[in-house]
C-alpha cells in the first residue's frame, strides 16, 4: 500500500477529484456531475490510477467533499467543504504567500472563509441560495452572449466603457442583458460589467472579514481573470488566484484524509 | 423569591442591641462615656452609650471636661471611618425602630410609597440643612427621636410641641417609605463620607447583572446605582446602610457581593429552594 | 367550515407535531413533556378550560391565572397554520405572526377556540399589526410596552400593567385577589426555579440531557399548569442526577454551541435537532420561548398586590432582552454571562425569516463574539423545511471548525 490519498469535491456542476501524495498532487482530474456520482467517481479513481501508474491499493484513504459527499460511496469518510477548502490552500496558495481569506466561486455557490494564524477556518460567509455571484451566472451570461464561459475572461479585457448591470439575480440580469443586447452594446462592455457587478456582490461579503491578511480565490471562478480583476478593483487589493483553484476542495479533502489516515 | 437569612440575622441583632442601649445600663452602668455613630438619646433612661448626636449638639459643653471625651469622639470617628454605615444598618436603635414600623406595615399590607427620583435632590438639601442644624442649633429641642426612643424605655422627655409635630411626620413618613429617616439622618450623612473609604464593600460584577431591578424595588433608601450601574466595580453608594437586602433578591450568581476589609462575606445567587417565598419578613 | 377541510386541518397540524414529538421527545424522562405536546396539538376535542391568549414573554401569566383563567401562548411554531397564515399578512412577516394568525383562522385547536380574549403587546411591527388581524377571531387587548428601561418607562409600566388588570377585571367580570395573585407568583415560581435548575444541567462538561430535550420541557410549560410541569422536572431532574453519578467522562467532548437569537417553538426544533445530529452539544439559548421563557424570577417586595404588580413589570419588562428595546447592552451583558456559564465555543445566530429586530443587533453581537473569540453563525431560516439542506452544510462547517479551533489550541 503506497502513501497515496484520494480527494473527492462534489459540486453543483463538476465532480473534481485530487491524487496526492507526500503533500503534493500528483493528478487531478474534473468531470461533469453526472446522474450517476458513484460511476462517475470510478472512472476518475480509474484515470487518477492510471495517470499515477499506480493501482487501487495505492491509495489509502479517500475522503470526500461537496454537496453530493455522501453519495460518493467510494469515499472512507466525508468532510464539509468550508473545512476542505481552508486546508487545500495549505498545497494550492502560490508561493510567498499565506492567505488570511479564501474567496470560493463555485457553480452554485461561493463562499468566502476568514483563516486563522493556523491556517484554521476562522468564520465563514456563504451566499444564500441563489445563484447571484456563482459560475452559474457567468455560465448563463455567456451563453446569451453567444460565447463560451473560457472566452469570457479575454472577451472582458478588452472592454473600455463597462456596462452597468444592476441585478444580481441570474434570471434578471438574462433580461437586463437581452435589453443591454438591443441597445447594441458591444459584447466585451456587457461582460465586463458583469464581472464588475458579481465582484461587487462578493466584495459585500468578503469586506467583513477583510484584515490586512491576503486573499486567495479558489474555486472554478477563480480561473476567469476577469473576475479575479474586478474583485481587486473592488476591494482595492491584490487577489492571488489558487495553483489548482477548481482542485482546491478535492485536495483539502485529501490533505485531511491523510492526516486522518495517519493519525489513526 | 429570595432568602432572607440576613435580614432575619440583622433584625436580631438590631433588636439585641436596642435591649442594650435601652436597658443596658441596669446592668453595666447608665451612660458611659462610649459614643457610638448612632441615633441613641441621652435621655434614654437605662441607655449605656451614648449616641453620636449629643457629642454634635453639646460639643462645647463637653469638650472642655477632661480626656475621656475627645477620645470617645475620636474613638467613634475611626469606627465609622472603618465600618462606613454599617452602624446604621446593624446597630443604630433608630433604625431598628424604622424596621420595625417597616415589618408592622408590611403585615397590614400597605404598599410602600415609592419617592421619586427628582426628589432626590430635595431630599440632599434637607439632609444637610440637618447637619448645619445639628452643630449650630439645638437639635434636641425638635428631634422627633425622643419621643421615640425614650417613651419606649418608659421614660418621658421634654414636650415640645414642633418636636411632637415632626414625630408625628416622620411616623406617617416611616409608615409609608422604609427608612425615612435615614435619608435625612444628618449623622448618616456624615457617615456617608466615610462610605467611600471604609471597609465595608458593596461590589457588584456588572455584566451578570440583568437589570431586572429586584434589588432597586427592595432598597430601603432607593438607591437608583446599585440597579443602573454596570461599569463600576464598587458601587458602594453614600446613603448606602448594608442591609444587603439587594443582595439577598439578586437572583443572579455573584453578581452582588459584601465585601468587609477585602473578603467577601456575602454574594448573591439564585434561590432555588422550593418554600423560601421571603418577603413575609 | 366544510367537514373536509377540517379534518385535512387536523391531519396535518397532528403529523407535524407528532414528528418533532417523535424526533425530541425520545429521550428518558421526557414522557409527561410529550403528553403535554400531544394533549396541546392532538386532542380536538373541546375541553372546559377557558384561555386568555398573549404573545412575547412581557404580558405577566401570573395575572391570568389570577383571574382562573389559563394563558395560552400565541406565538405559533408550526408550520401548517403558518401557511394558513400567509394569506393574512404580508409575504415577508415573521412567521411566527403567521402561525398565530393561522391558528385562528383553522378554528380547529380547542385551546385557540375556546380562546376569550388576546393580550397583544406592542413589542414588534408583527405583534402590533397581528392585533388587528386577531381581532377579526376575538377580543384584542393591546397593550403599549415602552421601548426603554428607564425610570419613567418602568413607572410608566407598573401604570400599564396595573391598567391591564383592570381592562381584564372588567372584561372577565372576575376579580384579581392578593391571594390569588400571590399564588399564582408562588406556583410559576417555584415551576422558574425548576427551569433553572435544569438549564443548569447543560453546563456540565458531559450534560446527561439533550439541548433540544431542555427546549422542549421549557417550552412545554405554555400548555400546562406550573404545578404539574413542576413536579414532572422534578423528577427529570432527579433522573438526570442519578445519571450524572455513573455518567464517565467524554473522551472527546461534543462541540458546546449557544444558539441565540429568534424564538424557537414546538413544534419548530430543526435547528437544534440538525445541530445535535452533527454532533453539537446545545449549551443553552437565549430564545425567548425557551431559555428565556422561564429564566427571571418575580420577586415582590412584599405580598400586597402594589408590590407585586411592580415585580411582575420588573421581571417580564424590565429584566427582557428583547432586541426591540433601545439598546443591546442588556442582551450583550446576559450573553456574556450565559457564554461564560455554559462555556460554549460557538453562537449559532437564528434569525427568523422577517424578525427584523434580531437581525438589526446582529452587528452588535458579531462585534461582541468577535471580541470573545467566539465564531458565531448566522442563520436565517423559517418554519419550512426546504432549506434543511443549505442549513445543514453550515451548520457541519460550523461544528468541524469548532473542533479544529478545539484542536489548534
Amino acid at each position: 500500500m503506497g502513501n497515496y490519498y484520494l480527494g473527492f469535491d462534489g459540486g453543483s456542476t463538476y465532480i473534481k477529484a485530487a491524487l496526492i501524495k507526500d503533500n503534493e498532487v500528483v493528478a487531478v482530474k474534473v468531470m461533469p456531475t453526472g446522474i450517476d456520482n458513484d460511476a462517475t467517481a470510478d472512472a476518475m479513481l480509474e484515470y487518477l490510477t492510471q495517470q499515477a501508474n499506480i493501482t487501487r491499493e495505492d491509495i489509502a484513504f479517500i475522503n470526500a467533499t461537496g454537496y453530493s459527499r455522501r453519495s460518493i460511496s467510494l469515499a472512507d469518510d466525508t468532510i464539509s467543504e468550508i473545512t476542505a477548502h481552508a486546508y487545500g490552500t495549505r498545497i494550492t496558495a502560490p508561493n510567498g504567500v499565506k492567505p488570511s481569506m479564501i474567496i470560493d466561486i463555485g457553480g452554485q455557490d461561493s463562499k468566502i472563509i476568514a483563516l486563522d494564524d493556523n491556517g484554521g477556518v476562522k468564520n465563514f460567509i456563504m451566499n444564500d441560495k441563489c445563484a447571484a455571484g456563482t459560475g452559474k451566472f457567468i455560465e448563463v451570461i455567456a451563453g446569451i452572449l453567444e460565447t463560451t464561459i473560457d472566452k469570457v475572461a479575454e472577451h472582458s479585457a478588452e472592454s473600455k466603457s463597462p456596462c452597468q448591470i444592476n441585478s444580481t439575480c441570474v434570471v434578471f440580469a438574462q433580461t437586463e442583458i437581452i435589453s443591454l443586447i438591443a441597445q447594441k452594446k458591444d459584447r466585451c462592455d456587457i461582460l465586463c460589467g458583469m464581472h464588475i457587478s458579481m465582484a461587487n456582490r462578493i466584495a459585500k461579503l468578503a469586506r467583513k472579514y477583510k484584515g490586512s491578511g491576503q486573499i486567495l480565490m479558489t474555486g472554478g471562478g477563480a480561473l476567469n481573470e476577469g473576475l479575479r480583476l474586478a474583485i481587486e478593483d473592488e476591494l482595492m487589493c491584490d487577489v492571488y488566484p489558487a495553483v489548482y483553484p477548481q482542485f482546491n476542495g478535492a485536495i483539502g479533502a485529501a490533505l485531511i484524509g491523510a492526516e486522518q489516515f495517519q493519525q489513526a | 423569591m429570595k432568602t432572607n437569612r440576613i435580614t432575619r440575622t440583622r433584625l436580631l441583632i438590631l433588636f439585641v442591641l436596642f435591649l442594650f442601649f435601652s436597658f443596658g445600663g441596669y446592668f453595666i452602668g447608665a451612660n458611659t462615656e462610649i459614643i457610638l455613630p448612632v441615633f441613641n438619646c441621652e435621655y434614654v433612661g437605662g441607655g449605656t452609650t451614648r449616641g453620636v448626636c449629643i457629642a454634635m449638639t453639646e460639643f462645647n459643653k463637653h469638650i472642655h471636661n477632661g480626656w475621656t471625651f475627645p477620645l470617645g469622639v475620636a474613638a467613634c470617628i475611626a469606627l465609622v471611618l472603618l465600618f462606613g454605615r454599617l452602624w446604621c444598618g446593624y446597630v443604630c436603635p433608630m433604625g431598628f425602630f424604622q424596621d420595625v414600623v417597616t415589618w408592622i406595615r408590611q403585615k397590614l399590607n400597605i404598599t410602600q410609597i415609592n419617592i421619586p427620583q427628582k426628589l432626590k435632590p430635595f431630599i440632599l438639601v434637607g439632609r444637610w440643612y440637618l447637619v448645619f442644624y445639628i452643630f449650630f442649633y439645638d437639635l434636641c429641642k425638635v428631634c422627633p427621636v425622643q419621643f421615640i426612643t425614650v417613651p419606649l424605655t418608659g421614660y418621658t422627655s421634654n414636650t415640645s410641641s414642633t418636636g411632637f409635630f415632626w414625630t408625628v411626620v416622620l411616623l406617617v413618613a416611616v409608615m409609608l417609605s422604609d427608612r425615612a429617616f435615614c435619608r435625612v439622618c444628618p449623622i448618616g450623612a456624615l457617615m456617608g463620607l466615610a462610605n467611600r473609604i471604609s471597609g465595608s464593600r458593596l461590589r457588584k460584577c456588572g455584566h451578570a447583572c440583568t437589570h431586572c431591578r429586584a434589588c432597586l424595588e427592595v432598597c430601603p433608601v432607593d438607591i437608583q446605582e446599585v440597579y443602573e450601574d454596570r461599569e463600576h466595580v464598587d458601587i458602594t453608594h453614600a446613603d448606602c446602610i448594608y442591609c444587603m437586602k439587594c443582595i439577598e433578591v439578586c437572583p443572579e450568581k455573584d453578581a452582588l457581593r459584601f465585601d468587609l476589609f477585602g473578603k467577601t462575606i456575602y454574594s448573591s445567587d439564585r434561590v432555588t429552594q422550593e418554600g423560601q417565598h421571603g418577603a413575609e419578613n | 367550515m366544510e367537514q373536509r377541510t377540517r379534518d385535512r386541518y387536523i391531519r396535518n397540524i397532528e403529523r407535524v407535531a407528532n414528528v418533532t414529538i417523535d424526533e425530541v421527545g425520545n429521550g428518558d424522562g421526557l414522557e409527561f413533556y410529550k403528553e403535554v405536546y400531544q394533549e396541546a396539538f392532538c386532542n380536538f376535542d373541546q375541553t372546559n378550560k377557558k384561555y386568555i391568549g398573549s404573545y412575547c414573554v412581557m404580558i405577566p401569566d401570573e395575572i391570568i391565572y389570577a383571574l382562573g383563567y389559563v394563558p395560552l401562548r400565541l406565538c405559533g411554531g408550526h408550520r401548517i397554520p403558518a401557511l394558513i397564515g400567509e394569506e393574512m399578512v404580508p409575504r415577508d412577516a415573521c412567521p411566527l405572526v403567521k402561525a398565530s394568525a393561522g391558528f385562528h383562522a383553522m378554528k380547529v385547536l380547542p385551546m385557540y377556540n375556546q380562546c376569550e380574549l388576546a393580550i397583544i403587546p406592542m413589542t414588534c411591527e408583527g405583534k402590533r399589526k397581528s392585533a388587528e388581524v386577531l381581532s377579526d377571531f376575538l377580543p384584542i387587548i393591546p397593550v403599549p410596552i415602552p421601548m426603554s428601561k428607564d425610570n419613567r418607562a418602568f413607572e410608566e409600566t407598573v401604570n400599564i400593567v396595573t391598567a391591564l388588570i383592570k381592562t381584564l377585571e372588567y372584561q372577565t367580570g372576575n376579580k384579581i385577589t392578593k391571594r390569588s395573585l400571590k399564588k399564582a407568583c408562588i406556583d410559576i415560581g417555584t415551576a422558574q426555579q425548576q427551569a433553572y435548575l435544569l438549564q443548569q444541567k447543560l453546563y456540565s462538561l458531559n450534560p446527561q440531557i439533550k439541548g433540544s430535550e431542555v427546549m422542549f420541557a421549557i417550552n412545554s410549560s405554555c400548555f400546562v399548569h406550573p404545578k404539574d410541569w413542576t413536579k414532572a422536572t422534578k423528577e427529570l431532574l432527579s433522573l438526570i442526577d442519578e445519571k450524572e453519578k455513573t455518567a464517565k467522562e467524554l473522551r472527546r467532548p461534543k462541540p458546546r454551541v449557544y444558539i441565540a437569537g429568534s424564538p424557537i417553538s414546538f413544534p419548530n426544533f430543526k435547528l437544534p435537532l440538525m445541530l445535535e445530529d452533527l454532533g453539537a452539544q446545545i449549551v443553552g439559548d437565549e430564545s425567548c420561548l425557551s431559555g428565556r421563557l422561564m429564566y427571571d424570577p418575580v420577586v415582590p417586595n412584599d405580598y400586597s398586590i402594589v408590590s407585586m404588580v411592580r415585580a411582575l413589570s420588573a421581571r417580564y419588562i424590565a429584566a427582557c432582552t428583547c432586541p426591540v428595546f433601545d439598546n443591546v447592552e442588556d442582551r450583550l451583558c446576559s450573553l456574556k454571562t450565559k457564554l461564560e456559564l455554559s462555556k460554549a465555543e460557538g453562537i449559532i445566530y437564528h434569525v427568523l425569516r422577517g424578525c427584523v429586530p434580531y437581525d438589526f443587533e446582529l452587528a452588535a453581537v458579531e462585534e461582541f463574539a468577535d471580541k470573545h473569540d467566539i465564531p458565531l453563525l448566522r442563520i436565517e431560516t423559517d418554519y419550512n423545511i426546504e432549506d434543511m439542506e443549505q442549513v445543514k452544510i453550515r451548520f457541519e462547517a460550523f461544528v468541524e471548525m469548532i473542533e479544529q479551533r478545539r484542536r489548534n489550541r
